[in-house]
């Protein structure tokens, strides 16, 4: 099956053999038009994610007034936001110029870049803590500033439009698309689009830390019992059970109870109690390969173990762990939508989840505007996911690489 | 193999143990502590009140006790030998008595009534879903394995990809708005499981008055209907990849190749051989989703409004409910390991490859 | 390799299985017939001990009319179902069809006085008759069970006993004075029960049962600590005389004769007969006097449906609907989804469905809207805690919370939430009631003189980064606490952010589950929180607002007090003349809206449709009428296939 894996690693070309896989790998994967679409959403994503505060902003980016030139937006930005965007920036520059360093190298760099910035910046940086949003369209009503330069979409995720002057007669919130409110309001009086672009950082992350953390136990895990039966096997799996048997929803609540609304806590929780699922698919795999030639040729040629699981065995057990996997990232976004549903959800941070949980009105009627863009949002992310996700366990495959 | 499951259900019993220490000293810790919401049921209770129902409760069922004794106590009432309670609460000899779940602070019942209750309306949606979904996945997922790369293969992967993205809670409102409704579509009824006039029906369809009645078992069936489409719709996604991801490795491998060589059809091959082999991964997968599938789903049964064992966990939960919340796990527990020790032995059985030994 | 398990094992397993499932139903079905079977039995044995009881009254000739109650009035008394005459006497009128109201939960029980959800209630009223009840248009007491009533008030010999002897304790409450048997009652009230009563069984209702109902609810072991409390100011109930009962009351309270009146009598000959640890467990042991009774009897579970059909051996006059079922449906558009479909009848909609649906032609077609204010409708509000971790906070300065309240437009707030359906609180009393002091204006929405009132109190942004320092330098961050699951709060809570950030005020929305909100009240771990109490048609604010009551656990959680208010309040709890106690309570409301210390909200209306198959279902002053007096005429019955 994978004799190809196995004839690569010879010890003389051990240093060469990783990139050159890795390398072949990722250029194998993106090839196909599939994998080349989700890329692109996935990109897009991440970009607005980065630079949600310069695209969707209240606070003019430049203004003068009264002879003075001031940057609003710029001094409403926190420190995550700092973070993002001059960590992005560094770091597309770093890896672009420096080809001379290995990749993992260029890697470690710009993870190390965006750590200093974090601890810089949340030191530093003080945004004022209040909003003042109804302060700046007021100036421009009035005529008190000269020049302005906006974003280009001109609300803020949280502004609710208080300054609006309520008329019971008129429709109440939410509104459907119109000219100002490109994908209309939702039902606390904030712009949609705003809200979808500065939730796009919420959707990254999350899936991120949930199904990193899920693949980075159950991998390890999976391995060492599927290797290793007898005992280790016995008390793994009686753990693995334990924490199968466990209510998530349970553990979600007392996590509430306990810690408040924390999205991340949710989503460490979700990570540490999905990891049974990856877990088993490797051990069951595992299981299937232990006897199989090559291992028993790696281990006669006197391989270490480290070498023969994560080199020989684990390719082979990847391919139904990386169809969860793709799925298993998206599915902390529909997750934190059902928590909306059941009272755990955020509030008033944007997010995907949250905005479909509003899509169904008080007399059934279905309000589109909130269905559809976040749901399509969604089901693109879901998809991309799972087309690189596909891509990739195709190029894993020797078999298929032969076949080329 | 018979050593073998022995051994794992003899394994079950510390594994329970595990599960339900975990679950209630996890309860115990959290704010609102044991039987919280019971004191404080409705708001406008005067503080003598509070202070009598408060009294009365920790006499009764050992609230103010140390979490580590409340789950001795407990686990001293649900197993065969152990100390007999005494009317007061003390304790007597140390005897064989009969395991009792316990009585639920909220409803004031025993809870083996409250679970039996909820227990066969989630087992019957889940024995409804599970074949749905394996069925169409696993025919879905062998054609678009089959016929890679083409039309029904990239259609089926992006309409499954489509209805896993819907959100339940909102698939299942818009289903009542608009097929359950007079002013659109009359097909389904808006929730519950029974007529309003079940009790009054017989078992099977027949007339009466020369009028159709259409009988209990198929005014269930029919009740059933939109639940179970709200339940199996998001599971095709991951198990129709799973079998193509799986019969996509079987269906190039050595021994297809010698079966079409041999001259088989092309179907025997697939029937027969491929899909023996590739079944592997969704025995694993059913593993690991039929605890979930047992604990409910609670957004179903709330937009149904059916009495499942998914929302009788959120009201226990709620309300710190200590023996409702314990058994729940434990039945819970129970129902998911035996499904476990039967998944593994059926693998054993599928795969001679694979060896417990 | 032979194929051993192959397609014919496979078919010959699943008509196996299905054979077993078959059979299996089979016995389900003959266990239910066997249960319909019973039940026939049942009405059977109940219908020929009916026989014999009238048989026996026909041959001693003491039957004229069949034990209907205008033979046995008393002079003073008023017929209890004048209301009800006159509803035979409209146009049209026909006895039968079913009610179908839906319940957003299910009831857990229904036992009496086991029970404590508002479900339960709603069915015990139906089923249980009590000694007197309100009329719901005048709000005047009327006898039921009672034909008449004596008040004897002895607060003047009572407070001079007291002078006379005086205890330890400045306040004397029901459980704080010693036992002392030469101490007068302050108040006693004698009750004449009417004859000819009898339960839904046949037994006949004596003054035993009413001494009986009393005894057995208060013993501990009867799992109904909450009814205890509550009945703990009756020191004893006896029976004095053939018919007559008297009520002895420890300490004299106001609301002395609804705490009496308002008592439901169950039956001694049924419940007399139960060791305590049955009827603590039971579900559906519910048997009382009144107009229905519970058709599957005390086998009724929870997860049965609950139907209550009509009583037949009612002694007062039927009701005209046969028979009334509930429907438990959780989702607010499955709920509506039923109205419209007519698989229920009544549908009380939230503001936002209702402006969609008072225009809808279909809805105006099938239903009969309302919208008013219901007497024991309830109001929200926001409660500014005063003591934390034993420090006084920001909202402990009165005029921090008036600022907050100017800076906060309730009007507005009142609107975008119950979009007009309400109407503004400025007090704890409802705007129907007489303790209403109409004269009381809210506090007006002025930002610039809430920013005002919040600098002279010290509150100023001292260091440039938006939000105001106390003088200490403390910021003034917040966080308002909720329960979840309850609609709206949580744009409210959006929309007090907002609006107080306007002024440099943060706040933060802390939405928690109902136990741990509990907690937290209760050890008074909060800032600010939001939630509402209902009011009724008097309401005693002791212990929301008494400064006594701000011990752990007591309702007056935030700390708040006043002594002019306690004065106040004890007075009123103690004047049994209606109108000096109602000038009492207005003097509170004026106190309370002066000083803030909860920010008033609104009083809500209740928007309901009903179908329009049921005649005189009308607006009253306690709000519509209530079921027992529907009716439904022939041509538009839907239930009963007659």
């Amino acid at each position: 099956m994978s004799e190809l894996a196995a004839t690569v690693t010879s010890p003389d070309g051990a240093a060469e053999a990783p990139r050159a896989w890795s390398r072949r790998v990722l250029s194998a994967t993106f090839t196909g038009l599939g994998a080349k679409l989700g890329l692109a959403w996935i990109m897009v994503v991440a970009f607005c994610g980065v630079a949600a505060p310069l695209l969707a902003n209240t606070y003019p980016l430049a203004m003068k007034s009264g002879g003075v030139v001031s940057f609003p937006a710029i001094r409403y930005l926190n420190w995550a936001d700092v973070t993002l965007l001059a960590g992005t920036v560094v770091s597309l520059i770093l890896f672009f110029a420096a080809r001379g360093l290995a990749v993992p190298t260029r890697l470690a760099f710009i993870v190390g870049i965006y750590g200093v910035l974090a601890v810089v910046t949340f030191l530093t940086v003080r945004a004022p803590q209040l909003q003042g949003f109804e302060q700046y369209r007021g100036m421009e009503a009035s005529g008190e500033i000269d020049w302005s330069v906006y974003a280009p979409i001109r609300f803020s995720a949280t502004d609710r439009l208080r300054d609006q002057p309520f008329d019971a007669e008129a429709r109440t919130h939410p509104w459907p698309p119109s000219n100002t409110h490109l994908m209309g309001t939702e039902v606390n009086g904030s712009d949609i689009l705003s809200r979808m672009i500065h939730a796009c950082r919420i959707a990254m992350s999350l899936g991120f830390i949930s199904t990193g953390l899920s693949l980075f136990i159950g991998v390890l895990a999976g391995a060492v019992m599927g290797y290793y039966v007898k005992w280790i096997d016995l008390i793994g799996m009686r753990i693995m059970e334990v924490f199968d048997a466990i209510p998530t929803l349970f553990l979600m609540l007392a996590a509430v109870a306990f810690f408040g609304r924390n999205l991340y806590i949710i989503m460490l929780i979700i990570g540490f109690t999905g990891w049974v699922g990856i877990a088993r698919f490797v051990r069951a795999e595992f299981l299937k390969l232990r006897n199989v030639d090559y291992v028993l040729a790696a281990q006669a040629l006197g391989l270490p173990l480290r070498s023969i699981l994560f080199r020989h065995l684990l390719p082979n057990a990847l391919a139904p762990v990386l169809v969860q996997v793709s799925f298993g990232v998206a599915s902390a976004i529909l997750a934190e939508s059902s928590l909306s549903f059941l009272g755990l959800g955020l509030i008033d941070e944007p997010s995907w989840g949250a905005m479909l949980n509003q899509a169904v009105g008080a007399t059934g009627g279905f309000q589109w505007w909130l269905a559809i863009f976040p749901g399509a949002a969604i089901f693109l992310t879901v998809l991309s996911y799972n087309l690189i996700g596909e891509a990739l366990r195709d190029s894993l495959d020797p078999k298929l690489l032969k076949r080329e | 193999m018979l050593t073998y499951i022995v051994r794992r259900i003899l394994l079950m019993i510390p594994t329970l143990i595990g599960i339900t220490m975990v679950v209630f000293f996890t309860m115990a810790m959290s704010p609102g502590g044991v039987g919280a919401a019971l004191a404080g049921a409705e708001g406008n209770m005067r503080p003598q009140e509070r202070e009598a129902v408060r009294k009365y409760l920790n006499q009764r069922y050992g609230l103010d006790q140390p979490a580590i004794l409340q789950y001795f106590r407990w686990l001293n009432q649900i197993s065969p030998v152990g100390f007999h309670v005494n009317e007061d609460g003390s304790y007597g000899r140390f005897t064989l008595k009969w395991p009792s779940l316990g009585e639920s602070l909220m409803r004031r019942r025993p809870v083996t009534s409250v679970v039996a209750e909820a227990l066969p309306i989630t087992l019957l949606l889940n024995v409804i879903t599970i074949p749905i979904i394996y069925a169409i996945s696993i025919t879905a997922g062998i054609r678009a394995a089959q016929h890679r790369g083409k039309r029904f293969d990239i259609g089926v992967g992006t309409t499954m990809v489509a209805l896993w993205s819907l959100p339940v809670m909102w698939v299942g409102v818009m289903a009542i708005g608009f097929v359950a409704n007079r002013e659109y579509l009359y097909l389904f009824p808006t929730g519950g499981l029974h007529d309003t006039l079940a009790t009054r029906m017989s078992y099977l369809p027949g007339y009466v008055n020369g009028e159709f009645r259409i009988g209990y078992l198929l005014d269930l069936a029919w009740h059933l209907v939109l639940p179970v489409i709200c339940l199996t719709y998001g599971g095709f996604a991951v198990m129709t990849k799973l079998m193509r991801a799986s019969v996509l490795e079987n269906i190039t491998a050595d021994f297809a190749r010698t079966a079409r060589a041999k001259g088989l059809p092309e179907r025997v091959v697939i029937y027969r051989h491929v899909l023996r082999n590739s079944i592997l991964p969704l025995i694993t997968v059913a593993a690991s989703i039929l605890p979930g599938l047992l604990g409910g789903s609670v957004i179903v049964e709330s937009i149904f409004s059916i009495d499942g064992m998914g929302r009788l966990m959120i009201d226990a939960i709620n309300t710190r409910d200590r023996d409702l919340i314990l058994s729940i796990t434990l039945v819970s527990g129970l129902l998911s390991l035996s499904c476990l020790i039967v998944a593994d032995i059926c693998y054993a059985i599928a795969d001679p490859r694979v060896s417990y030994e | 390799m032979d194929n051993r398990f192959g397609v014919k094992d496979f078919i010959l397993f699943l008509v196996l299985g299905l054979l077993i499932v078959l059979i299996v139903l089979a016995m389900f079905q003959y266990d239910r017939q066997w249960d319909q079977i019973q039940l026939i039995r049942g009405k059977l044995d109940d219908q020929a001990k009916e026989m014999r009881f009238l048989a026996e009254k026909l041959q001693s000739g003491a039957l004229v009319h069949a034990g209907g109650p205008s033979t046995t009035q008393s002079a003073a008394g008023d017929d209890p179902f004048i209301r009800l005459r006159e509803v035979e006497a409209m146009p049209k009128f026909a006895r039968g069809d079913w009610v179908i109201s839906s319940l957003a939960g299910k009831s857990s029980t229904l036992t009496p006085y086991v029970s404590g959800d508002a479900y339960a209630s709603d069915v015990q009223s139906l089923v249980l008759d009590t000694l007197a009840d309100r009329d719901p248009q005048t709000l005047d007491w009327r006898p039921l069970l009672a034909t008449k009533w004596e008040i004897a008030d002895n607060t003047k010999a009572y407070f001079e006993y007291l002078a006379a002897n005086p205890t330890t304790q400045p306040t004397p409450t029901a459980t704080t004075l010693p036992a002392d048997p030469n101490r007068p009652y302050p108040v006693v009230i004698h009750f004449d029960i009417r004859e000819g009563v009898r339960f839904s069984d046949g037994e006949p209702l004596t003054a035993d049962d009413v001494v009986f109902t009393f005894n057995f609810v208060m013993d501990p072991k009867i799992n109904a600590p909450r009814s205890r409390a509550y009945l703990e100011k009756i020191a004893k109930v006896e029976r004095s005389g053939p018919n007559r009962v008297s009520f002895y009351f420890r300490e004299p309270y106001f609301e002395a004769f609804e705490l009496a009146a308002t008592f439901q009598v169950l039956p001694r000959h049924y419940y007399g007969k139960l060791d305590p640890e049955t009827f603590n467990q039971s579900t559906g042991m519910l048997i009382g006097s009144g107009p229905y009774k519970l058709e599957a009897g005390e086998g009724w579970t929870p997860d049965k449906p609950i139907e209550l059909i009509r009583n037949e051996r009612y002694w007062g006059v039927s009701p005209p609907v046969e028979r009334i079922v509930y429907r438990v449906i959780n989702n607010d558009v499955a709920r509506l989804t039923s109205f419209r479909n007519g698989e229920i009848d009544t549908y009380a909609s939230p503001p936002e469905a209702y402006v969609k649906l008072k225009d809808d032609p279909a809805m105006a077609e099938k239903a009969q809207r309302f919208e008013y204010f219901p007497a024991s409708g309830g109001y929200r509000y926001v409660a500014w805690n005063q003591l934390k971790d034993g420090k006084p906070t920001p909202f402990a300065d009165k005029n921090v919370r008036r600022a907050l309240a100017m800076v906060i437009d309730r009007d507005r707030l009142m609107k975008e939430i119950t979009l007009g359906y309400a109407q503004l609180s400025t007090g704890p009393f409802s705007p129907l009631s007489k303790q209403f002091d109409n004269d009381v204006k809210p506090l007006p929405f002025d930002v610039e003189a809430g920013r005002k009132l919040l600098t002279e109190a010290g509150y100023i942004d001292r260091d440039g980064d938006g939000v105001v320092e106390s003088p200490k330098g403390e910021p003034f961050r917040f966080k308002l606490t909720y329960p979840t699951g309850i609609s709206n709060y949580e744009r409210q809570a959006l929309f007090i952010k907002d609006s107080l950030s306007r002024v440099g005020v943060a706040m933060d929305a802390d939405p928690l589950e109902w136990s741990v909100f509990q907690q937290r009240l209760e050890q008074k771990n909060f800032d600010a929180i939001s939630l509402g109490w209902t009011s009724g048609i008097e309401t005693d604010i002791y212990q929301m607002f008494h400064g006594s009551q701000t011990m752990a656990g007591g309702d007056n959680f935030m700390s708040y007090k006043n002594a002019e208010l306690d004065q106040a309040i004890d007075k009123a709890r103690s004047t049994l003349d209606e109108e000096s106690r109602m000038k009492l309570w207005n003097r509170c409301h004026q106190i309370l809206n002066e000083d803030q210390p909860y920010m008033f909200l609104w009083f809500g209306k209740s928007l309901t449709f009903v179908d329009k198959r049921f005649e005189n279902v009308r607006q009253l002053r306690s709000g519509l009428t209530p079921r027992t007096e529907w009716y439904v005429p022939q041509d538009r019955q839907r239930w009963t296939r007659n």
